[in-house]
């Protein structure tokens, strides 16, 4: 029988608060985890899938999708549907009627900050769900501020934090290092700094470099 | 890490292309058959 690693396993997603892939693979990727019991270490990297977004957009993700794709907004609205059916075989409630299309840098910034302050993965839950799930918005400064608040942080410092631009470097860097490995999709997951998973795989994937990272420890 | 000179470069790549957004409205798929399996960003 195999042990489990001493020290987590290291795993770097990037990912965007607005990417629908992203939550379903962060739900199969936790599957994987809870069922193997090897212990990891998540670091949640920033990648901006529309850094020009305005953050009031105006309009609906349906009239958004069918602008950006050039598609009918029935075929838009057909696209939706299937990646809610995904999300829900994931026990995802995405609800599309009230999501705000927005722009995601000052909710990147919100997950440096909260790294910071060693509750990254506890934020970066909450603003995929506000985002997919509850119909918040995860652009403007308040609206973050208030769901910061809501997980017991400093409201007034997240809004220094944010209106400041003390975290906007850091989240660069993490798009440019995304760049320089020539990242251009995400989620993107990479194990120990040696595997890359692209894409929400099915769990059986993320189990598989799991176990694999977790085998190579124990022959080291 | 050094970084690649192709688009995994540095990794050794587990389980294929995903479900992924490489843009703003993350390829979402119109049926089964045509799902991408991920998101990809600009």
């Amino acid at each position: 029988m195999s042990e489990s690693p001493v020290n987590p396993i290291k795993v770097d997603v990037w990912s965007d608060v607005q990417c629908p892939w992203c939550y379903i693979g962060k739900r199969r990727f936790e599957s994987a985890v809870d069922a193997s019991g090897i212990p990891v270490e998540v670091e949640f990297r920033s990648f901006e899938l529309a850094p020009d977004t305005p953050v009031d957009y105006e309009g609906t993700p349906v009239e958004y999708l069918a602008d950006r794709k050039g598609v009918s907004p029935e075929q838009a609205r057909q696209m939706v549907d299937r990646v809610t059916q995904l999300a829900a075989g994931e026990g995802l409630a995405y609800d599309y009627d009230h999501i705000h299309q927005t722009n995601t840098v000052k909710a990147h910034e919100l997950l440096h900050y909260a790294k910071e302050h060693g509750r990254q993965g506890e934020m970066k839950e909450a603003l995929l769900r506000a985002y997919f799930v509850d119909g918040g918005h995860v652009g403007r400064v308040d609206d973050l501020a208030d769901l910061a608040a809501s997980l017991g942080f400093d409201r007034a410092d997240v809004v220094r934090a944010l209106e400041s631009g003390q975290y906007t470097a850091a989240v660069k860097e993490d798009v440019a290092q995304a760049a320089a490995y020539g990242i251009h999709g995400v989620p993107f997951f990479v194990f120990d700094g040696k595997y890359g998973v692209s894409g929400a795989q099915e769990s059986n994937v993320f189990a598989q470099v799991l176990a694999q990272v977790a085998a190579e420890r124990v022959d080291a | 890490m050094t970084p690649p000179s192709d688009a995994t470069g540095p990794f050794t790549m587990v389980g294929g292309a995903g479900m992924a957004c490489e843009d703003d409205t993350c390829a979402l798929p119109a049926t089964a058959e045509s799902s991408p399996s991920g998101s990809e960003g600009a």
